[in-house]
């Protein structure tokens, strides 16, 4: 499996699709430098580090990371159709679930390789703008901790979509509906938690850390008080195992 | 446990209403090279995805090694390598890089695998040239070292000398030749191309409308196609009618305005002549045939459609 994930890394040398994605990163990571940089401390919009990393964690979670990885997952699956290497790695033989997994596993680690590649950024600006008072090792810790779960919690929330893309033999159908998907959660994320996985997402964040919480708060217009972060994962966990299980027998049933 | 490599008994595939391949039984020997011969959409890619298992069965069975493939997966492929349809790679890699791809997820143990199957096709190692870049015959060269990098006892080839120029075409023909020959290895190769096919093949397959209307070796096949005396003269009506009339000839067929096929070998061709001359019709040519494969292939088929 590991030998798998390996050459599909490697199958993503040169590729634009991958090098745009890591630009727009960068260019996500420099926004939230030059705002800690000209935001005033005496501002309550950047008087403090939980600020400066719950805004950067926003813009990468609440559109940027679901768009781009619904992109890239389509791409990856597509790609085998599109190029007409499926037959070849079939004959391997590499199993359709290996396949699958693997894939999945890339998405995983390229979205928690964005997550901390922005998280870099956001310490990078705490040190170079200065000034917040609790820019300590603890803070630094929870907004760690709270990257690492987007990373990873965001793959999952989309396992949906990762089965859209392993069911078409095209890019319309998954990329459409992610956005699809997204919309709902933009509108009214507070009624969706614990139903929909990308909105479940925030009732999880929420307990990560204050500045967390009050981001979620923010986010979804409500107190978060009624939900449950183990309910928030097991609904995610559910649909995740469910998409992952569909894919799986849409994928055994395509003929190459 | 059967002599063939490969082995199908009764293989069929429906796809909706329409079957793409009907009972076709197709039996594959040891170190031999077969050639599935047919026109386009004939029914040799879908026979040869079921062989692979890249396709469902709709009925019937094949066998690879004395085993079908279903479940045996792990154990099968490793023997085999195949190009169906087109070959298939990632654009923005190179050859080397590709192979060096598919040769880590074979976990080919090798040292120099790439670099030799690269070699044997005549393609450069290491070179900077991106598959998107590749030419058609480039494309189909890096397929068949794909094929090949693992050393497999049994390849599978699809059309594997399409896009490639003569001079490609007939190098490509040797190798598959000597692979056979000098490293005993069983191929099964599927062509629209008729002469391709009758250089190559030890036996041969021909596939019409998903139906297996012959299979035999190529010597056999030879044997069974007809004799004529093929007749060239000045006037074919008189001709025919002189033959008609005079020797009692009705199995013949006319080619064009200046020729004859005369099925019955045992006529006497000095007396033919003579009578023909006699009756004002120049002989320009007269003398003894065999059917071409292609011919056969007419005949057989119904009509034109390979190469």
């Amino acid at each position: 499996m590991v030998t798998i994930i390996v050459t599909e890394i490697r199958k993503w040398k040169r590729n634009k699709t991958v090098w745009a994605i890591l630009f727009l990163t960068v260019l996500l990571g420099v926004f939230a430098v030059e705002r800690a940089c000209h935001i005033s401390r005496n501002s309550p919009l950047m008087d403090s580090f939980g600020d400066l990393y719950t805004l950067a964690f926003k813009s990468l979670t609440s559109l940027f990371l679901p768009i781009v990885l619904g992109i890239f997952s389509t791409t990856l699956f597509f790609d085998e159709h599109k190029n007409d290497t499926l037959k070849a790695l079939l004959i391997i033989p590499v199993s359709k679930a290996q396949l699958y997994f693997s894939k999945v596993t890339v998405v995983t680690l390229l979205s928690a390789g964005l997550s901390l590649l922005t998280f870099t950024f956001c310490i990078a600006g705490g040190l170079i703008a200065g000034g917040f008072p609790d820019f300590n090792v603890e803070t630094v810790m929870q907004a760690g901790l709270l990257f690492i779960a987007g990373g990873l919690l965001v793959p999952i929330a989309l396992l949906p979509i990762i089965f859209l893309a392993a069911l078409s033999k095209g890019y319309i159908l998954p990329i459409g509906a992610t956005l699809l998907c997204l919309t709902p959660v933009i509108i009214a994320p507070s009624v969706l938690m614990g139903i929909h996985p990308l909105a479940s997402m925030l009732g999880i964040y929420a307990y990560i850390s204050d500045a967390a919480l009050e981001m979620v708060e923010t986010w979804a217009y409500m107190k978060i008080t009624t939900v449950s972060p183990v309910s928030c994962m097991l609904s995610m966990l559910l649909i995740g195992a469910f998409s992952a299980a569909l894919s799986l027998v849409a994928l055994q049933n395509q003929s190459y | 446990m059967s002599d063939y490599v490969i082995e199908t008994k009764q293989l069929t595939k429906v796809y909706g209403d329409q079957t793409a391949v009907n009972a076709v039984n197709l039996h594959v020997k040891k170190g031999q090279i077969y050639g599935l011969l047919g026109r386009n959409g004939a029914g040799k890619t879908t026979i040869m995805k079921m062989i692979l298992g890249l396709t469902s069965i709709t009925s019937g069975e094949a066998n690879v090694f004395g085993k079908n493939i279903k479940g045996q997966e792990k154990r099968v492929y490793p023997r085999i390598g195949a190009i169906i349809e087109t070959p298939g790679f990632y654009p923005n890699l190179t050859g080397t890089e590709n192979l060096e791809i598919f040769a880590r997820l074979r976990g080919t143990a090798a040292p120099n695998a790439v670099k030799n199957a690269l070699e044997v096709v005549g393609l450069p190692y290491k070179d900077k040239k991106l598959f998107g870049k590749y030419s058609l015959g480039m494309k189909q060269r890096l397929g068949i070292a794909n094929a090949i990098l693992h050393d497999p006892e049994l390849l599978i080839l699809d059309e594997p000398t399409n896009g490639l120029d003569p001079i490609g075409i007939a190098e490509v023909r040797n190798f598959i030749k000597d692979l056979s020959a000098s490293r005993g290895k069983t191929i099964l190769i599927s062509s629209h191309i008729l002469s391709e096919i009758q250089l190559l093949a030890d036996d041969i397959g021909i596939i019409d409308h998903g139906v297996l209307l012959e299979e035999s070796s190529m010597s056999e096949l030879e044997k069974k196609n007809r004799k004529y005396i093929l007749l060239q003269v000045s006037d074919v009506p008189k001709a025919a009618l002189i033959l008609e009339r005079q020797f009692q000839q009705k199995n013949y067929s006319v080619q064009d305005d200046h020729t004859l096929r005369l099925y019955d070998t045992s006529l006497d061709m000095g007396a033919v002549n003579k009578e023909l001359v006699v009756q004002d019709v120049t002989v320009i040519s007269s003398g003894l045939c065999n059917d071409t494969l292609e011919d056969y292939f007419k005949r057989i088929t119904g009509g034109e459609g390979i190469a």
